[in-house]
């Protein structure tokens, strides 16, 4: 599945950063924060805060929402699915996998 | 969370299952129909349409190897029914794929610019 691996590295890769996935958690409390609330809640400056916010929202995790002069953010919550289907997909490959070599073993 | 494990206690000596997940014929039996692989660090390794390389070997105990956009490792161990034989895949992520075009292109901006 290309088309689904293309999709789910980013996420992965965006949620390998710890302080990323407290921004991901603070986001799923409480949605439409800004970078500044963010800032004020991670022990992390501001400027640290909107590069982490652009990397999840390059993964395409996180969407930006332009509400007078402030920026608000919400998680979206497809690519997570897509990790998801990712790992089932994956769990389920090499459980056909090891159940062959199970058999092959036992020959 | 990017990870998948899967182990599977198979009833036979570690050298046996060596041979089931080093060699070739064997491979093609459980893995995928087309398999090219050596246990060889270098080594170029085939499964299928899915193409990557051995990274490490260590003889009888573990195997890591790269397919697709996955590390793989293999690693066996004694077990009182036999060996177990454990798998884990993840996918690596690294900020290559974050920081891709279009957010290198933004990178000139300040905002990007770690504090």
């Amino acid at each position: 599945m290309p088309g689904l691996d293309d999709r789910v590295g980013p996420v992965f890769a965006a949620l390998a950063d710890p302080t990323r996935r407290e921004v991901v958690r603070s986001l799923a409390d409480r949605p439409g924060l800004t970078a500044s609330h963010l800032a004020g809640e991670l022990p992390i400056s501001r400027q640290a805060v909107a590069k982490h916010l652009g990397a999840l929202s390059s993964a395409g995790l996180v969407q930006a929402r332009r509400e007078g002069r402030e920026t608000r953010y919400t998680l979206t919550p497809a690519p997570l699915a897509d990790a998801m289907e990712w790992m089932a997909a994956v769990d389920a490959e090499w459980d056909e996998r090891l159940a062959r070599l199970a058999t092959r073993a036992q020959r | 969370m990017s990870c998948v494990t899967r182990e599977i206690v198979l009833p036979v000596p570690r050298e046996r299952v060596w041979e089931l997940v080093t060699e070739p014929d064997e491979l093609r039996e459980w893995l995928s129909d087309d398999v090219e692989f050596e246990p060889e660090e270098g080594a170029p390794l085939r499964a299928d349409e899915r193409e990557g390389v051995v990274e490490l070997v260590d003889e009888g105990e573990r195997i890591v190897f790269r397919w697709g956009d996955s590390r793989v490792e293999w690693r066996l161990d004694d077990d009182p029914g036999g060996t177990r034989f454990t798998v884990t895949e993840h996918r690596f992520g690294d900020d290559a794929v974050v920081w891709g075009p279009r957010l290198t292109a933004l990178a000139s901006g300040a905002a990007l610019c770690p504090a």
